[in-house]
């Protein structure tokens, strides 16, 4: 133990000529290589899961925007048979078949259209969720960590008190007061994700408003505004394009479970999450199809999104660890 | 160092009231009472109100609320008509019955025992050998307290009656047995991907563990059931899946699919803070005294490696115990997690508030816990600058 401090204060010891020597050295290596975003690019290609999971989420988004050509039937159409001799208790869960392909719901809906219509619900909450959180989450955390002082202390104090809820609380309760529309689910999530942001950019802006470049840039007269955005932002983007691909499967999962327990969205037009807890009502007795398909679907979606966040942070974000969430 | 430690309990007040505050306040504001469900004239309503003391100005009721839960009486459950305190259900002790000593003071009481029997030991043996007191607190009363006190806890916790302890015991079983698994499974594996960089093991352990990753423990749970069904349905088993009472051989399968991403998390950790750490050169040192490489790997590398991962330990671990709540519900454990969404979905005041404190305070007790840790294993960070926050 001893040994490795030691180690490792040699290494920033080192005589001021040397460190001038190998900070130029590493500019001219930064120099030769093309650009930072080009880099990144190449890194993101090479990676074989992370392209996959950009082929199925492209795939996915897809399917959600043509949901009305891909999925056969309206969600709403009731396929109980009148003239079938089998009376209606046997024609709930339909397993699947050629009509129906994932089969059908309790109150004898197709599965598909149910879920191809569903996956609008889990992309547009990732994305819009995230969309939110960066405009809590951004500002706050370039206000504490560049102006520190009161503005530091009392936004950490909040983001405190924020993280100290637990999982799902904050979602859950105000889910309860302001009803489940999926407007409200939006703002449920991002209100209970945001300090990880914020506390993620103000981390970031510590370590860069002391560097020199932001100094020169303040000594020759740039005004703040313009530091932020034009100096320090686009060194904290890597970062903070990872965290977002990270949210965004977070805040799916989220939703789905939020609709699990019976709180999000719609039952006319359910979410997967939905669909998931009525085939965990239904599973035992009856095909196991209602639950697996939507989980299936959750599965899926967040694992590619994973797969990309993943490739991203190798490829923007070399030398950070996947530790804290 | 103690100014720290004061800071950041103080810290913790702003945090408790916060937490509180906003509850209470987004509790109530919820549409509907508590009694709506039930079918009473208006007379009995308001009486029932009266002793529940709802018919109180909200500040009044916060206010009464703080003071009774200092007390250790956190109120009488609504869902259960009152029949039941929130602590009673949560720890299993009533909170206003003083007659038999309550669970946590016993727990105190020993933990207090042992304490003072570790500490005495060590001030004899300190006498004896001489040594000087900061290195003797460092070096082997504070592993020793903790060590004991930890074994000490999970060894109640494992042997608890169940039918005597409330929700929370299920709960710490299935963190504990959580994390156990995330430590077993995901410290080893993360080695031997490091040691064998860039072999199909290494490729095959990575993927596993990007793929346990990005499942969450509540789908996980949600495949297990469509899998025990299946498994059911072929086989003409009868694995039952949710029972009433859990026993500890039930937690097991929970346990696992609960710490099965935070073992992936874990096994990404250490990999890449053992390869971190094979590059540096007094590794290269040690392999050229002539060392063989097992034990270079083992004996210089993994010591170091450790206290990145030792910094999310306790983070996991206090997820472990919080997040529980999504395979508590998947598998229908009667944990802390259970009862917190079953009583925000019945507008249980007092056990939303009690569930949601208790979570709160595991959350920052625990990452207290971990900040002074690691100044402990790792002595380059110093609190005395107080340029942590």
């Amino acid at each position: 133990m001893a040994k490795s401090t030691k180690e490792r204060t040699d290494q920033a010891d080192l005589p001021g000529a040397a460190a001038e020597a190998a900070r130029t050295l590493q500019a001219l290596s930064n120099k030769k290589s093309s650009s930072l975003w080009g880099d990144a690019w190449k890194r993101l290609r090479r990676n074989k899961l992370a392209m996959l999971g950009l082929i199925v989420m492209a795939l996915l988004i897809l399917m959600a925007i043509f949901a009305p050509w891909i999925a056969r039937y309206e969600t709403d159409q009731n396929f109980y048979d009148r003239n079938s001799p089998r009376p209606y208790s046997e024609q709930n869960y339909q397993p699947p078949s050629a009509d129906h392909w994932m089969g059908t719901t309790g109150q004898n809906y197709d599965l598909w259209a149910r879920v191809v219509y569903g996956s609008r619900i889990s992309l547009s909450v990732g994305l819009i969720v995230q969309a939110i959180v960066l405009l809590i989450g951004l500002p706050l955390g370039l206000i504490a960590g560049y102006f520190g002082g009161w503005f530091d202390i009392i936004i950490m104090r909040i983001t405190d008190i924020f993280r100290a809820f637990p999982y799902l609380l904050l979602a859950l309760l105000f889910l309860s007061i302001f009803g489940s529309s999926i407007a409200w689910v939006y703002v449920a999530i991002a209100i209970s994700t945001w300090p990880v942001m914020t506390r993620l950019v103000r981390g970031q802006i510590l370590g860069l408003k002391n560097k020199e470049f932001v100094e020169a840039a303040r000594a020759v007269g740039v005004t703040t505004p313009r530091i932020l955005i034009k100096h320090i932002l686009p060194n904290i983007l890597g970062p903070i394009i990872v965290a977002v691909s990270f949210g965004v499967p977070e805040a799916i999962i989220i939703e789905a479970f939020l609709g699990y327990i019976g709180v999000s969205g719609d039952p006319a037009a359910p979410s997967w999450g939905r669909l998931i807890s009525e085939g965990r009502e239904a599973f035992q007795s009856n095909p196991p199809t209602i639950l697996l398909f939507p989980t299936l679907m959750v599965v899926l979606t967040v694992m590619s999104l994973n797969f990309v966040g993943d490739g991203l942070r190798d490829a923007l974000d070399p030398k950070q660890t996947n530790g804290r969430k | 160092m103690g100014k720290y430690v004061i800071n950041r309990l103080l810290q913790v007040i702003p945090v408790f009231i916060g937490v509180t505050l906003i509850t209470f306040v987004m509790a109530h504001s919820i549409p509907g009472s508590p009694l709506t469900s039930e079918k009473l004239s208006e007379s009995a309503r308001k009486q029932i109100e009266a002793s529940y003391g709802l018919n109180r100005p909200l500040y009044e009721q916060y206010f009464i609320y703080i003071f009774n839960f200092m007390r250790g009486d956190w109120g009488p459950s609504f869902e259960r008509k009152g029949t039941q305190t929130v602590t009673e259900i949560l720890f299993g002790y009533k909170g206003t019955e003083t007659s038999n000593t309550p669970f946590w003071l016993q727990l105190v009481g020993v933990l207090a025992v042992t304490v003072v029997v570790v500490a005495g030991l060590g001030l004899v043996w300190a006498q004896v050998k001489k040594v000087d007191w900061l290195g003797l607190f460092r070096s082997w009363l504070l592993p020793t307290v903790l060590l004991t006190l930890s074994a000490y806890l999970i060894f109640v916790i494992f042997t608890l009656d169940t039918s005597k302890a409330g929700g929370f015991l299920f709960s710490l079983r299935l963190g504990i047995m959580a994390f156990a698994f995330m430590l077993i499974v995901g410290i080893p594996l993360g080695i031997i991907a490091a040691l064998k960089q860039n072999s199909w093991l290494d490729y095959t352990l990575t993927t596993i563990a990007l793929v346990g990753f990005s499942i969450p423990s509540f789908v996980l749970g949600l495949l297990a059931l469509i899998a025990v069904v299946l498994i059911n349905a072929w086989l003409g088993t009868n694995f039952s899946i949710a029972p009433s009472s859990p026993t500890t051989a039930d937690l097991i399968l929970p346990a696992i699919l609960l710490g099965a991403r935070e073992a992936s998390i874990i096994a990404r950790l250490t990999r890449s803070s053992m390869l971190e750490v094979i590059r540096q050169d007094y590794m290269r040192t040690a392999q050229a005294k002539g060392l063989n490489n097992q034990r270079v790997a083992i004996g210089h590398g993994l010591k170091n490696a450790f206290i990145p991962i030792l910094t999310v330990l306790g983070d996991r671990l206090a997820g472990l115990l919080t997040g529980s709540v999504t395979i508590e519900r998947v598998f229908n454990i009667p944990g802390i997690g259970y009862y917190f969404v079953s009583s925000i979905l019945v507008l249980d005041y007092p056990m939303i508030l009690g569930t949601t404190v208790l979570y709160a305070m595991l959350v920052v007790f625990i990452n207290l816990a971990v900040d002074l840790l690691y100044g402990y294993f790792d002595p380059r960070i110093s609190y005395a600058k107080g340029s942590a926050a």
